[in-house]
């Protein structure tokens, strides 16, 4: 069996941009550092550049935004989190969680101290699960060896 | 040997590096009230808002509390914009057919926000909560200035760190009893001072000036 490792998306997706962002990552910048005319070159614009970094401080802020709801959920105060009780199982057991939740965005996964299964302490597949809740790339089904299927 | 230089390059000499001392300081100076005026904290700059909402007046003309708007200011870090729905509370029967309130009811029509440009705009390095000061005997107008005089609202105070310091300092210069702080009207009393101090100690004030009060 033949299988393909990739590290990021980019490069699973084969972009030939990113191929060739990869490819010149390093190598190609290497003669800059070793050829010393530009390698003075090199510390005087880095040089220049560290001393300019400071004034971009002088700037100021741009403009923002507030987006207001059109129709304001109940319970919910702007600027606080909510958090929802709910369970995940495991083994067949179900432990009591509390999710938090900021303006609609889950963000943590922490034991629920009411539920007598879990006192407030949860597991590690508890704590990972929120990134399950959040992640636009996450599998959207089950696959085994690039093909979809049943648990 | 004939001198190089005439004698009068003494007194040159002197003058340009007395001279640089002030020059220098000088535009330190400069720098700073620069760095004060409206030009770069925009402090008393009313701003373009995508609806031309009037503070004096909804406030003034009409007396609403300011809570009935900002309705988080006592419990939260933020005080809280109305969304949509608080506007059309009132405006789906009063100038229900303004043509200046079509932005308000497109947005409860379609779903889709209106758009507000922040006027108070603390750096992100800032911790800033509302409720605390509320809750202190901060009032709104301490720091918002006049809102029920603002056709369009601006930001009265520079919003600077020596403005804050200036009240985490002194406290009993500014704060008012709990009943009054969302008065807009609330004029402070000629012994502000001595009642300042009653407050402060009444309240349990601190005077948190450490850096990681805000900058956590």
């Amino acid at each position: 069996m033949n299988r393909e490792f990739w590290r990021t998306l980019e490069e699973r997706a084969d972009d030939p941009a990113f191929q060739e962002h990869l490819y010149n990552e390093f190598p190609s910048q290497i003669e800059a550092i070793t050829d010393p005319v530009a390698r003075r070159t090199f510390l005087k614009l880095m040089g220049a550049s560290l001393a300019l970094a400071g004034v971009t401080a002088c700037t100021k802020q741009p403009a923002e935004k507030i987006v207001p709801y059109v129709r304001q959920p109940e319970e919910l105060i702007p600027g606080k989190p909510l958090f929802y009780a709910t369970a995940m199982s495991l083994g067949g057991v179900a432990t009591g969680l509390l999710v938090e939740s900021h303006e609609g965005r889950p963000t943590k996964i922490e034991g629920n101290t009411l539920h007598p299964g879990s006192l407030g302490a949860s597991d590690v597949f508890a704590q990972a699960a929120i990134l399950g809740l959040y992640d636009p790339d996450r599998s959207q089904t089950l696959t085994s060896l690039g093909e979809i299927r049943p648990w | 040997m004939s001198q190089i230089f005439h004698r009068s390059a003494n007194t040159i000499a002197r003058v340009s590096i007395f001279g640089a001392v002030f020059f220098i300081a000088g535009l330190l100076g400069l720098f700073a009230e620069v760095n004060r005026s409206p030009w770069m904290t925009d402090a008393r700059v009313a701003r373009e808002q995508p609806i031309q909402f009037s503070h004096e007046r909804h406030v003034a003309g009409n007396g609403i509390d300011c809570r009935y708007c900002h309705t988080s200011v006592e419990d939260s870090s933020f005080a809280g914009i109305p969304p949509t729905k608080t506007c059309m509370n009132c405006h789906s029967q009063i100038f229900a057919n303004s043509p200046f309130l079509e932005p308000v009811r497109d947005s409860f029509r379609t779903g889709k926000s209106i758009e507000w440009t922040r006027v108070h705009d603390l750096p992100d390095f800032v911790y800033f909560n509302h409720s605390i000061h509320v809750n202190k005997g901060v009032g709104c107008t301490t720091c918002h200035g006049q809102v029920d005089r603002m056709p369009l609202m601006w930001q009265d105070k520079s919003l600077q760190m020596e403005w804050c310091l200036d009240c985490h300092r002194n406290p009993e210069r500014y704060v008012r009893p709990r009943a009054a702080v969302f008065r807009v009207d609330y004029q402070a009393p000629a012994n502000q001072l001595e009642l300042g101090r009653q407050l402060v100690a009444e309240y349990q004030i601190q005077k948190l000036t450490s850096c990681s009060t805000c900058h956590r």
